[in-house]
């Protein structure tokens, strides 16, 4: 028996890149919070103010307040509204969810049978029998008068009295909303009320759910939701080379040039969407473009493992889109946020996206040359799955890294190669440490990345150059420095015993510092031979070093002498 | 199923369980907020009883899921009826964090129908930090010295 929980299926959400790491989205924001339904049903036409707006906001408002929240409103929506609404709710997993259009049914009765009747009846013919097949048994009076007396008692009559049908429902309360759902029909128009029955209780299964599924697909395609190979094709190669071309003149005049640097956002492309707000650009071409971002997080939504029903796994996305966009438009207009009003006024968003991730894809590529040219393992594993766009896979591989390189540098290779790029921040003490990951909002938060990534790269060359095995760093470089630290004290030929001697010694704290001090030299004067273009990184290497040999530290701080000399000996 | 034994027709280990909870980890990360999963599996004859918590350090949040089922009466082995289980578990959580933690199981025991399968299950939040520091309060015999009581 396999479970949701084998090793592919975690590989799966892993490859969404939304979930498998711990960082904290904003609240939901703007359209999700959703539209203000009072201030609209308070207006002269509530109605067409309701009709103009796009069903996925009215979607999300909706569910936001809950829907017996919104009685006043349901009978406002235009048919299509209303279809594409129960698109995106009452799917689950890609399956028509009976239960979930109940509890439309429901709140549409609150309003009135008339409203029930109404809404189903003008549903499309495949809802409506992908809804409610099965739900019925409907019997001639012939068939019917051979029923027990007990079984004819869970019959209906039809008005006429020589049809009979039973509703099978799965609870007391469905069957109560099913029967309401038939007399309303009835009321609303008994000819169609036949002709349901009979439909639902003798069309073969399966048939209408078929063709409704590609109805749905069909409509989710028009807001964006494509296929999860569609949806993957956004994060194939990129030439971000003609677009530097375009945007490598752009002069803003110096006057003009507001820096982000100066301003409260975070996020470059809020910025820039708060120029927008006040520089005159009319609201329907503001409207535009965060229509634009939207569809591009509905088309990234099937390879990022979200589905249409998940406000909070649309709020994830859309932040980490915007994120990846302001890193281009920053990028392209120098950190200018006028330029990059003006880039984004040009250029679509998902060419935008694809060239903030081409940024983080260069760094990708840079960093497995040089884990190549040093031999890191796994290399070859790892570019195939970076060259096929298998996210998951990559950052699964990379998590096992832990034990060897340790927790810090695993999480950087888990955020440089997450399907959205992320750098993390550790907290917490030695071996409670927590880690948390941010998003690369910035050019100044891409740098850090790149340092990060570069540190990663700076502590490999060193184990190389030293000669030093790769399998567990932690161990062979705190090794590393015991040896060296033994023959600057004693003299390599000394016969002495080498744990016994160093747990003895006082002053370690000098002596790291006085290793990472020669290690900073070492690296700096060997950047040629390691660094990424472009990317600062002694820091970080010096201080993943310093993560390796802390645990001297903390062994000749708290433990006892025999504690030291035991410690010792598991590194030497 | 990779963090399991092939081929066993047991109750779920300890470390299988322990495993299952780490794999349930690395899906919601993001989600987690410093929490973390433990599974614990029962069995007593052929019933078998599966508590899947999802809680945090300081246990001001202890998020108990149980689920039971008989595995004869179902016709699943003892390991199979413990994974369906578990597997629901996991899915339940799934809709529980897409929700924004706004999906409740019932208190008390409720039947339901998966995959054919008859089970029952329970939930409820729990904040034992408070639970406990109001036993130690009530222990420790200080008067309530609060606005009137009703009852």
């Amino acid at each position: 028996m396999d479970t949701s929980l084998s090793e592919h299926s975690v590989i799966r959400a892993m490859d969404g890149g939304q979930t498998a790491l711990n960082w904290r989205p904003q609240p939901l924001s703007g359209f999700l919070v959703g539209v203000d339904f009072d201030q609209i049903l308070a207006a002269e036409n509530p109605r067409e103010f309701i009709q103009v707006l796009p069903p996925q906001t009215l979607y999300f408002s909706i569910k936001r307040a809950g829907i017996n929240e919104c009685l006043r409103v349901l009978p406002l929506l235009s048919q299509d509204q209303f279809t594409r609404i129960l698109d995106y709710d009452i799917w689950h997993k890609g399956e028509l969810s009976q239960p979930r259009f109940f509890t439309w049914l429901e709140a549409l009765a609150a309003v009135g049978r008339e409203e029930v009747a109404r809404r189903f009846v003008d549903l499309e013919e495949e809802y409506q029998l992908s809804l409610c097949l099965g739900k019925f048994k409907v019997y001639n009076q012939e068939d019917y008068e051979e029923l027990s007396a007990e079984e004819q008692d869970l019959f209906h009559p039809m008005p006429c009295g020589t049809v009979f049908y039973k509703i099978e429902a799965e609870s007391l309360q469905e069957h109560e909303t099913i029967a309401m759902l038939v007399d309303a029909i009835k009321d609303y128009d008994l000819k169609y009320a036949y002709a349901f029955l009979a439909h639902c209780a003798f069309m073969p299964p399966n048939e209408s759910e078929q063709m409704l599924k590609q109805f749905r697909i069909a409509r989710l395609e028009e807001d964006g939701f494509v296929s999860y190979e569609e949806s993957s094709q956004i994060f194939d190669p990129f030439d971000s080379q003609p677009m530097r071309l375009k945007w490598a003149g752009l002069v803003v005049p110096p006057e003009n040039a507001l820096n982000v640097q100066d301003l409260e956002f975070s996020n470059f492309l809020d910025a820039v969407f708060d120029l927008a707000s006040r520089s005159g650009i009319s609201l329907d071409d503001q409207f535009a473009i965060h229509q634009g971002v939207l569809f591009l997080a509905n088309s990234l939504c099937s390879a990022s493992r979200i589905d249409a029903d998940d406000v909070q796994g649309l709020n994830r996305l859309l932040q980490q889109i915007k994120s990846t966009i302001g890193l281009a438009l920053e990028t392209l207009s120098g950190g200018s946020i006028e330029g990059g009003l003006m880039v984004l006024q040009e250029e679509h968003p998902k060419n935008l996206f694809r060239f903030g991730l081409s940024l983080v894809e260069d760094l990708r590529i840079a960093t497995l040359e040089r884990f190549t040219q040093f031999g890191v393992r796994d290399v070859e594993r790892l570019k195939q799955l970076n060259m096929s766009r298998k996210y998951g896979a990559l950052v699964s591989l990379i998590d096992q890294w832990t034990t060897t390189i340790g927790q810090p540098m695993t999480e950087v290779m888990k955020g440089l190669f997450n399907r959205f790029p992320m750098y993390p921040s550790l907290f917490g003490g030695e071996g409670e440490r927590q880690v948390e990951f941010h998003l690369v909002d910035r050019l100044e938060q891409f740098n850090n990345l790149k340092s990060l990534v570069n540190g990663f790269i700076g502590v490999q060359f060193y184990a190389v150059h030293h000669g030093l095995s790769q399998g567990d760093l932690e161990k062979t470089i705190s090794g590393w420095f015991l040896d060296s630290l033994w023959s600057k004290l004693k003299g390599a030929e000394s016969g002495d015993d080498k744990a016994e001697f160093l747990a003895s010694q006082e002053g370690m704290r000098e002596h790291i510092q006085e290793f990472l001090t020669d290690c900073r030299k070492f690296l700096d004067s060997s950047k040629g031979h390691w660094f990424i273009e472009g990317a600062q990184g002694v820091d970080s290497a010096v201080a993943f070093i310093n993560d390796y040999v802390q645990g001297i530290m903390v062994v000749f701080q708290e433990g006892s002498h025999d504690q030291r000399i035991a410690y010792l000996r598991s590194l030497l | 199923m990779d963090q399991l034994n092939q081929g066993s027709e047991g109750l779920v280990t300890k470390d299988e369980c322990r495993k299952l909870a780490q794999a349930m980890a690395s899906k919601n990360q993001v989600y987690l907020d410093g929490r973390t999963f433990k599974i614990k599996c029962d069995q007593q004859e052929s019933m078998v009883t599966v508590t899947l918590t999802l809680s945090n350090e300081s246990q001001s949040f202890v998020y108990p899921v149980e689920a039971r089922i008989d595995s004869a009466k179902e016709g699943l082995s003892v390991r199979d009826a413990s994974l369906f289980l578990i597997d629901y578990i996991d899915a339940y959580f799934e809709d529980f964090f897409a929700d924004g933690e706004e999906l409740y199981l019932p208190i008390d025991w409720a039947d339901m129908t998966y995959d054919a399968n008859n089970f029952q299950i329970k939930g409820q939040i729990l904040n034992v930090k408070a639970e406990d520091l109001a036993d130690e309060l009530l222990k420790s015999g200080i008067p309530y010295d609060g606005p009137p009581q009703i009852l």
